[in-house]
């Protein structure tokens, strides 16, 4: 042992007799903090398995919320608007609300109808 | 995969040094508690299903990390209360600077005088003189020659070289030698 090491030890001898005479409130406090640990396992192994796997694969859980938001985005835009029968009465009556007119896929879709 | 018993006396085992590691650095009773807790918490997370005997190393690192983490919190908040405070009323500012003021320097650079007096007075020298260490010098000896982790487990703990902690352990040494000197303490 190097007289560094040896005199680390003294200060550590010292420092583990501080380490008992630990006041008994603090000593307290931690017990029930350890406890809340320890009840606390059980919860994590089963409660949380799919939020602790997500954490665990960051990446791959970026990758599925990017793969999410792409699908949806694509669906969105390739979606024909269904017809029906009661768009074009009201189109021929001249009865079609006015945001009819605001909705985007309206002018492809009147396009799309139109015999001209 | 370690069982609820065997956490449970592994945590007990070393609650009290993990304790007083945080203490030494942060000099806060409740916050040193709460990085304890958070240390604990984060341990029975993420490792529970560890072999025991690799807790030790993964305990100190996140008990390391989560110290780091308590000043990076400070920090920020510290920021927000600089920009806010302009706002505040200049008396209460100064009154409560110099409260805090004197609260710090009576917590952390003048033990008490019972302190003094009592047959503590040893321990107390060598626990101020830790405290005043820089933060990666007091790592390095507490985790080295407290927690008897080797100096591989010791750099993997703080994230450094081998060689970081070497020079860490011997200059924290020869800080600790020259300041209880100092304090007229020999051990």
């Amino acid at each position: 042992m190097t007289k560094e090491d040896e005199f680390a030890h003294r200060l550590i001898t010292a420092l583990n007799s501080g380490v008992r005479e630990m006041d008994a409130a603090t000593l307290q406090q931690l017990s029930v903090l350890r406890r809340q640990a320890v009840a606390s396992q059980h919860s994590f192994a089963h409660g949380h398995h799919i939020l602790s796997l997500l954490q665990r694969h960051s990446l791959a859980s970026v990758l599925l919320v990017l793969f999410i938001l792409i699908s949806g985005y694509w669906f969105v835009q390739t979606r024909q608007p269904a017809y029906s029968p009661e768009t074009d009465i009201l189109l021929l009556t001249g009865d079609l609300p006015p945001n009819a007119y605001a909705d985007k896929t309206f002018s492809k879709w009147l396009e799309a109808r139109s015999p001209f | 995969m370690a069982s609820s018993q065997e956490i449970d006396a592994f945590l007990a085992g070393v609650e009290r040094r993990a304790f007083k590691q945080a203490l030494f650095t942060i000099q806060d009773h409740h916050s040193a508690l709460d990085v304890v807790q958070n240390a604990m918490l984060k341990l029975v997370e993420r490792y529970h299903d560890k072999p025991v005997a690799e807790l030790a190393p993964l305990f100190q690192r996140i008990l390391q990390n989560t110290i780091h983490d308590h000043f990076r919190r400070g920090k920020v908040r510290d920021f927000w209360v600089r920009l806010v405070s302009p706002m505040r009323d200049k008396d209460d500012e100064n009154t409560e600077t110099l409260e805090s003021l004197a609260a710090h320097t009576e917590s952390t650079h003048q033990p008490s005088p019972e302190k003094e007096a009592s047959a503590n007075q040893q321990l107390a020298a060598i626990e101020q003189a830790l405290a005043e260490l820089p933060q990666r010098q007091r790592e390095a000896f507490l985790l080295r020659y407290w927690e008897e982790l080797d100096v591989a487990e010791t750099a993997k703990a703080m994230g450094c070289s081998e060689g970081s902690v070497k020079t860490h352990c011997f200059r924290a040494n020869n800080a600790l030698a020259a300041k209880l000197k100092d304090r007229g303490i020999s051990l």
